[in-house]
């Protein structure tokens, strides 16, 4: 990573050109998505400030965050995931030009692998502290990260087996291996089906005292 | 008798006095030098993101001000606006000014309490006391405002749950003229008394490279003379309408080295910047509803036919806090929520600044960072050969870290 990287913006590049690079570097079936937000900065000034989403294919994500780090120093704040179903979606949250005021672009580069075969390739060769949050990713969503430097384990008790996925929605979750506790059951979240059995339990249960 | 060699392991955690987050350190020492560190956080991992996909957006607004006890508004206040930006709500211009003040009331009383740790962390008593008692101030300031001295409750989905009124403003802006006042005091204490120049200065060296390379955040960024502050980078809230800069140890007229006492001229000179901000705030206060949709059935209303996703930012007095939310229609509930504190960005810089320091050194360097004040566990020291453990108290590390200080003034 070229640490001496532009970190002020000097050239002036606009969240449009970045976006414009993206489009001219890769084909349309590479890029699944990508917009741009604008966020209100303050309500009096009226600054607005972007936020580039970009999704892109798996083959083309190591890539796409290369392409990406051309521009400046990236600086990492965390990866972010869910479960979609078929597919699991791992968003990275990069941004560009820290050091300018009213300048900074935040970068969402996002990538989804399907279940069968959740391997990607890490971006810590280009973003050496990607590693703490790829390292995360690897235990509460289950996806393989190839070439991470450092796999271990990094939250989870040690006595959670290896193949419970907190974050997972199927069977690989912790509420279908059985690690939610009976304290969910017993204070389900208000307006849940489990909360209405208990509530027509309880009334029956009193119409049975009196 | 087995012969034992170095390096010696010692191990720091779980639970540690200088740390919010219980976390493993794991030391490889050299007679007095540290020379390899490995961490291992997550030991109370209590699965508040997993709860909060569990919760509709209501509801997560205070389980997400109960992640960190010291700087419970930043969650709150990421969090709301994170939701704001998925459902496309905009805040109210009153709301967002308040939002602006608590934070920066957040970020002086942790700064203090900080400072206090600091002082403690290398024997210094009395300064502890000092720190925590002109911070009481503040803190009953923040319970006329709020209703509470820590976990405010103050932020909601739109705006804000409490006006600041007239005379709110008055007692607000009198303990702002009580801390003006004292503030030459702190600096001297600490930029100019001895025993802390002696203790911080070339202590736990963060370098700008590990820096960029790693993301570190916060005072600890800014230390190395970087201008990384995303209130001024990426503003949010009010921030864009508020005249300020990142503070680095330059607007002390020191050239930066990344110590341990550089991060300490930051976090001095942004107690004072945060005066001024809510000054600023005070002064230009729009007038208007404080929120945008007070009607809360409304609200969840309009979150549960919201679909979208948002990202936050905001610094908090530790660095930079990030919240990301998801919202799907028809889905009561929260799709997905990362949440990513300034500690979590500061750990890994954190193990290059341990390396080759002291291990006396090591409970001010890991302050250094500010992670919150709980209670040390205990020190475990692994002598590898002979399979032996000794368990090392936290009182001893403190008495070894109060004993380099004695050994110096002397």
């Amino acid at each position: 990573m070229d640490i001496d990287g532009d970190s002020t913006n000097e050239k002036g590049v606009t969240v449009e050109d970045i976006k414009k690079s993206f489009e001219d570097k890769f084909s349309k079936e590479q890029i699944i998505e990508i917009k741009i937000d604008y966020y209100t900065g303050g309500p009096r000034s009226g600054v607005k400030v972007p936020h580039l989403w970009v999704r892109m294919k798996r083959e083309a994500f190591h890539e796409a965050v290369k392409h990406l780090a051309s521009f400046g120093v990236i600086h990492n704040s965390v990866a972010s995931g869910s479960d979609l179903g078929d597919e699991i979606e791992v968003l990275y949250h990069l941004s560009l030009f820290s050091e300018t005021r009213h300048g900074q672009i935040t970068v969402t580069m996002g990538l989804r692998v399907p279940k069968e075969d959740p391997t990607y390739e890490s971006i810590c060769d280009i973003v050496p502290a990607a590693v703490v949050t790829e390292r995360e990713k690897q235990e509460f969503l289950g996806v393989k990260i190839k070439n991470i430097p450092d796999p271990r384990r990094l939250w989870l008790a040690e006595s959670l087996p290896p193949d419970v996925y907190p974050w997972r929605k199927d069977e690989t979750g912790v509420e279908a291996k059985g690690y939610v506790t009976e304290i969910h059951k017993k204070y389900p979240a208000p307006g849940s089906e489990e909360e209405k059995a208990i509530k027509k339990g309880a009334s029956s249960e009193k119409e049975g005292g009196d | 008798m087995t012969q034992v060699t170095a390096p010696f392991e010692i191990l720091i955690g779980p639970t540690h006095a200088a740390l919010k987050e219980p976390v493993m350190f794991k030391f490889k020492i050299e007679g007095e030098k540290v020379v390899d560190v490995d961490y291992q956080p997550g030991v109370n991992h209590r699965g508040i993101e997993y709860l909060g996909m569990k919760r509709n957006p209501l509801q997560v607004l205070h389980l997400a001000e109960r992640i960190c006890g010291i700087c419970s508004a930043i969650h709150q206040f990421c969090y709301t606006m994170a939701v704001e930006r998925a459902a496309g709500i905009e805040a109210s211009e009153r709301g967002n000014y308040i939002k602006v003040i608590v934070q920066e009331l957040e970020r002086i009383h942790s700064h203090i309490l900080w400072a206090g740790v600091a002082a403690h962390e290398v024997g210094f008593d009395t300064v502890l006391h000092l720190t925590w008692k002109v911070r009481e101030n503040l803190l009953d300031v923040q319970e006329a405002l709020s209703g509470n001295r820590v976990n405010y409750s103050m932020y909601t989905i739109g705006g804000v749950r409490r006006d600041i009124t007239p005379k709110l403003e008055k007692m607000l802006r009198k303990s702002l003229n009580y801390y003006k006042e004292i503030y030459p005091m702190l600096e001297d204490i600490f930029l100019n008394n001895p025993t802390f120049k002696m203790r911080f200065r070339n202590v736990g060296i963060l370098t700008r490279e590990n820096a960029i390379k790693y993301s570190a955040v916060g005072p600890t960024v800014r230390g190395t003379g970087l201008k990384i502050d995303v209130r001024v980078s990426w503003p949010h809230a009010a921030y864009g309408d508020l005249d300020f800069h990142a503070i680095t140890p330059e607007d002390a007229g020191f050239k930066p080295i990344g110590d341990v006492y550089d991060k300490t001229v930051v976090r001095l000179l942004e107690i004072k910047q945060s005066i001024d901000l809510i000054e600023q705030c005070l002064d230009n206060m729009p007038k208007g509803p404080i929120t945008s949709e007070p009607k809360l059935a409304v609200l969840l209303n309009k979150l549960t036919k919201a679909e979208g996703e948002g990202l936050a930012r905001s610094e908090a007095p530790r660095g930079e806090d990030i919240h990301y939310v998801r919202l799907e229609k028809g889905n009561p509930n929260l799709a997905a929520w990362k949440v990513r504190a300034p500690t979590y960005g500061n750990l890994h810089p954190l193990a290059t600044m341990l390396m080759g320091c002291e291990i006396a050194d090591i409970p001010i360097v890991v302050a250094s960072i500010d992670p919150c004040i709980g209670c040390m566990d205990r020190v475990e020291i692994l002598e590898l050969e002979k399979k032996k453990r000794k368990i090392v108290t936290a009182e001893e590390l403190h008495r070894l870290s109060v004993a380099k200080t004695r050994r110096l003034v002397r």
